[in-house]
């Protein structure tokens, strides 16, 4: 009874789980007789991960353990370098018919200045969820105008968005105009879809020039600190000013082959120090394209229909296969919120159609690291990145697979969500 | 279930939002499936449909850039900068900063946090002033109001008298009209009510991008002789006897007022009354009174209620001038005069040009037969003069020394500077012409030491042009209003004949009926196109759009396209050909789609 009632608070309020119990009892773990799926220096078939301090402190099939260290053996299991959601809602949306749980899009066209970061939700049920998958790391994502705001990179495990924050992975996100007719639904003349896609064009172009213009103004008031400054408080224009001095990397939201075409153009034309496209549903289309000019993809969600009625059922499980072989450096995203635990069968379907297994792991682990420039703490397992790591017992991209033990940055993560919950509340319901 | 609210709350481009419906339908095709399970994906599709036409639909209704301005410090250089009427500086530099300019020369020093406006081979200006408006104001509708039970006595509002409203209180703030006058090269209005007597107090007001940013929201007492309907004062002389009564009852009000403050013991306290309170200032002389006054007749008799009142007077119309020019010049009144001109005669311009006019003969008597012909010639010669000596009312205010500012209340916010370029081309010098659109309104509302030229320390209101302002094919590139930028696009040549109206525009001109087969039925109206200062006008008109004017207006060939607004259906986009007097086209209507539409046209509608 007692049980029951207590399940039934923990259904009832919805963030009754704790977000990780630590259990460690020191703060070094060894996790032995390991299978290491390494990703950047390829597989140790037998070896030691020693974490220390959240960080990795040695990999390899010779480690000294030393004394006092919590040790695991995980004979016969794979250790992964925890994966890598490259564009989600996790942390900015709980639930998705009310609009009061909803954080990712705000109003206004030019937002450029807001944090998607500040609204993560550390609490969100949704973030034991999806760890307990392997998927340690998510880009949480704002979505909206022209310039939705900065997104960032969040680790799965903290009670602040500061501590779940990967230093060094704010990206500002860009919506690219939108240039075509949006489909059958799109009533509007020929004419007024030129006129919107000009505005809007311009409307991006004036804030690109503005951007510049106050990283120029901001080193001139640099150079010369007595000059009465005129500038305006303008956060919108601040915020982008990094960008423009190629200090943050962009992040364009692009999908369609003439939309990207054009965003490779303007790209290049506005000498975008580190773009990124994001999306790329029709990235196949224009893939050589995309390599030439060496802009890295993010792919997905994979597992979608084609864009187009004409197409074969299976572009979007071969995009980023297509794009690979083209040359392009592909990550992986779901564009999801409570879903994002199924970035491995995401990625798993790109696997199949052509990616291949290897460059799908990278695709949701060192990939992402790189694009986004945090390959220092991330995407990987080697000494001194923080220890976000899995332990399965076969390959995550499989369903039957099941994940042993979660590690972030250092911490034993609980295998505990709210599904585990449901699940053993009705196993053991009295009636 | 749960992935298609999400779509619903994002609002997913329509591939995803269709890849829901596919996987909903196919979840839901189960072998053993009713019809239901293929009817409830429909159901889901069409309002699916409805939110993605929607989106579509706030999407377009987005504010075209409303990317914000980074610095208050600007620089123009590389320009023809006319500082003040008559006094040039060729490839001049202006410098300004938190709207205010800094400096004003050539080979100036650019300041290093400037933005700059390269304005190489183009003309600056002080912005222009409008001396009196209604621009942001909408006229109210005439209505028929009921005959009070005593006409002779009625309220202040039923009688026309107004003067504790300001426009101010009445200008909407996001108004269209107050753009299209920015872009015009308008940087201050004196903007008046519409009304009878005393439709209130005008506001001197800066048209900035953001807004109206008032100078002075009560800058003079709006006063015409036009009187109330049905009630009194319904006629000139009533109104100029009520006039008396209000100037003289405010005075006595005020002593009143004075005096009980001063010793409220033995004295009734005065009565609050908001219209008496409100002339004060006019009473007292720290407010003139705008006196809108077009023929002699109504000058004369505003110059006769001031000699009897004592209040400062400005004229404002003065459309007679040309008849009353001495009496102008001599009154040494402020004037603020119409920029409004005859019509163009149609019938001389088809003319062979080269004949000179006959002259009229005032002396002509018609000779027994009657021959009419060359009364009707007589008569026509002597509009002619007329229409002339109209033309060059401005010119010959000039020559009577008379200082006067411009008003545009009479004509389209267009046609102002085109107007006053027809008047340079009369006969009036471009100084004249500069200082009526610029410093000589600014002395008149008395705001000469902020605005009106662009010597340093007064406000950073300028106007670039691609060609000196007053030539045929001058346009309006930038205008700033106290130091905020407004760009102004490059219009599409009408007809690819340097801004010139083609024969390709003036086939256009003229009375086009259509009959649109709406959803709601056949819905008739007319357009009504005319060339207007070098370009194509119109007005759409039908019981669906009341009384719209015709925007973007771009004609190539036999093509013609055009826009316009309406209440209830938004903007309504026209695209049609036209054939000898048929056109064949189609309106476009937001959410709704093409509709086919022929017109043809109407009585009045031949050249």
């Amino acid at each position: 009874m007692t049980r029951s009632v207590a399940g039934l608070l923990v259904a009832g309020f919805g963030f009754g789980v704790p977000n990780a119990a630590l259990s460690q009892e020191t703060d070094r773990t060894a996790l032995t007789n390991a299978r290491i799926v390494t990703v950047e220096f390829g597989v140790i078939e037998s070896g030691v991960v020693l974490i220390e301090d959240g960080r990795i402190a040695a990999v390899g099939a010779n480690v000294d353990v030393p004394t006092g260290t919590t040790t695991i053996d995980v004979a016969g299991h794979t250790v992964y370098p925890g994966m890598v959601d490259s564009g989600t809602r996790l942390g900015l949306s709980e639930v998705g018919s009310d609009p009061r749980t909803q954080d990712f899009r705000e109003n206004g066209n030019l937002t450029p200045h807001v944090k998607a970061l500040t609204a993560v939700n550390p609490n969100s049920v949704l973030i034991p969820v999806t760890r307990v998958s392997g998927v340690l790391t998510a880009l949480a994502e704002p979505t909206g105008g022209l310039f939705p705001g900065t997104a960032a990179f969040i680790n799965l495990h903290g009670y602040t968005p500061e501590q779940m924050y990967v230093e060094g992975s704010s990206t500002m996100v860009m919506q690219f105009p939108v240039t075509g007719r949006r489909g059958s639904f799109d009533q509007r003349s020929d004419d007024d879809i030129e006129k919107a896609s000009k505005e809007a064009m311009k409307t991006l172009n004036d804030m690109w020039d503005r951007a510049h213009l106050m990283a120029r103004l901001e080193s001139v008031y640099e150079a010369d600190p007595e000059m009465e400054r005129t500038t305006e408080y303008v956060p919108e224009v601040s915020a982008l000013v990094p960008v423009v001095n190629g200090d943050m990397a962009l992040m364009i939201v692009v999908n369609r082959a003439a939309d990207i075409e054009k965003a490779i153009d303007w790209v290049q034309e506005r000498e975008v120090a580190l773009p990124i496209f994001s999306g790329c549903a029709e990235g196949w289309r224009v893939a050589s394209k995309i390599a030439a000019a060496g802009i890295p993809c993010i792919v997905g969600p994979v597992q979608s229909l084609p864009t187009r009625a004409s197409d074969r059922f299976d572009r979007a499980y071969a995009n980023a296969g297509l794009l690979h072989k083209a040359g392009v450096k592909v990550a992986l995203r779901t564009g999801e919120s409570e879903n994002v635990r199924n970035l491995p069968f995401h990625a798993g379907f790109a696997a199949a159609y052509g990616l291949g297994k290897e460059e799908a792991l990278r695709a949701v682990t060192l990939n992402p690291a790189e694009i986004f420039g945090v390959a220092e703490h991330i995407g990987s397992i080697s000494v001194g990145k923080l220890a976000n790591l899995f332990v399965a017992d076969g390959d995550p991209f499989e369903t039957k697979t099941s994940i042993k033990y979660v590690f972030i940055e250092g911490h034993n993560i609980p295998m505990e969500s709210r599904h585990t919950r449901l699940y053993d509340e009705f196993l053991n319901r009295s009636r | 279930m749960r992935d298609l609210r999400t779509s619903f709350a994002c609002l997913e481009p329509l591939p995803a939002v269709i890849s829901v419906i596919h996987q909903t339908s196919r979840y839901m095709r189960a072998p053993d499936q009713g019809i239901l399970p293929y009817t409830v994906p429909l159901l889901l599709l069409a309002l699916l449909l409805a939110v993605g036409s929607r989106e579509a639909a706030a999407q377009r209704t987005t504010a075209p850039n409303d990317v914000p301005e980074v610095t208050r410090s600007y620089a123009i250089q590389g320009a023809t900068i006319t500082v003040a009427p008559g006094q040039t500086i060729e490839n001049g530099t202006i410098v300004f900063r938190d709207g205010v300019i800094v400096a004003v020369g050539s080979n100036l020093a650019i300041p290093a946090d400037a933005n700059v406006v390269e304005a190489d081979s183009m003309f600056v200006y002080p912005a222009f002033i409008d001396g009196l408006s209604h621009v942001g104001i909408t006229e109210p509708k005439n209505e028929n109001q009921p005959r009070p039970p005593d006409p002779g006595n009625p309220e202040y509002a039923r009688a026309g008298i107004q003067p504790d409203r300001s426009a101010a209180d009445l200008i909407e703030t996001d108004a269209s009209a107050l753009a299209k006058h920015r872009e015009a090269g308008f940087a201050v209005a004196n903007i008046v009510p519409y009304g009878r007597m005393l439709p209130g107090y005008s506001a001197v007001t800066s048209l900035t991008p953001a807004g109206p940013a008032y100078m002075n929201p009560s800058a003079g007492l709006y006063t015409k002789l036009q009187g109330a309907r049905g009630v009194y004062p319904g006629t000139p002389v009533g109104v100029m006897a009520k006039l008396r009564q209000l100037f003289r009852v405010s005075a006595q009000h005020q002593e009143w007022a004075a005096a009980y403050e001063a010793d409220p013991a033995n004295l009734m306290h005065p009565p609050g009354d908001a219209v008496l309170e409100a002339l004060q200032p006019v009473v007292k002389k720290e407010a003139p009174v705008l006196f809108h006054a077009n023929s002699a007749l109504e000058v004369q008799r505003a110059m006769r209620l001031q000699d009897d009142l004592g209040f400062d007077l400005v004229i404002a119309g003065a459309k007679q001038a040309p008849e009353m020019v001495s009496l102008l010049a001599e009154s040494g009144l402020p004037i603020i005069y119409s920029v409004e001109l005859p019509k163009e005669d149609k019938k001389k311009s088809d003319a062979d040009s080269t004949t000179a006019p006959p002259s009229y003969n005032s002396a002509f008597k018609s000779n027994d037969e009657g021959d009419i012909e060359a009364e009707r010639e007589n008569l026509e010669a002597r509009r002619a003069e007329t229409r002339q000596r109209y033309m060059e009312g401005a010119a010959a205010l000039e020559k009577a020394g008379v200082a006067f500012g411009f008003t545009g209340v009479d004509v389209k916010t267009a046609d102002i500077v085109a107007n006053v370029r027809k008047m340079v081309a009369a006969g009036l010098s471009e100084d004249a012409a500069l200082a009526g659109l610029t410093i000589n309104n600014a002395r008149i509302l008395g705001i000469d030491r902020s605005v009106g030229t662009l010597e340093p320390g007064k406000l950073a209101n300028i106007v670039i042009t691609t060609a000196p302002v007053f030539e045929k094919d001058s346009a309006i590139r930038h205008v700033f209003v106290n130091g905020h930028p407004t760009e102004v696009e490059a219009k599409k040549a009408k007809t690819g004949n340097g801004g010139e109206a083609g024969p390709e525009a003036e086939a256009f001109a003229g009375v086009w009926r259509f009959l649109v087969d709406s959803p709601d039925g056949p819905i008739p109206g007319r357009f009504e196109l005319e060339v207007s200062g070098g370009s194509l006008e119109g007005t759409a008109s039908s019981s669906a759009s009341g009384d719209a004017d015709l925007q973007d207006i771009e004609i190539d060939g036999d093509d013609i396209s055009f826009t316009f607004q309406t209440p209830d259906w938004g903007e309504i986009r026209v695209t049609a050909t036209r054939s000898d007097d048929r056109w064949n086209g189609q309106l476009n209507v937001q959410g709704v789609g093409d509709i086919p539409f022929t017109a043809r046209r109407g009585p009045g509608g031949a050249r």
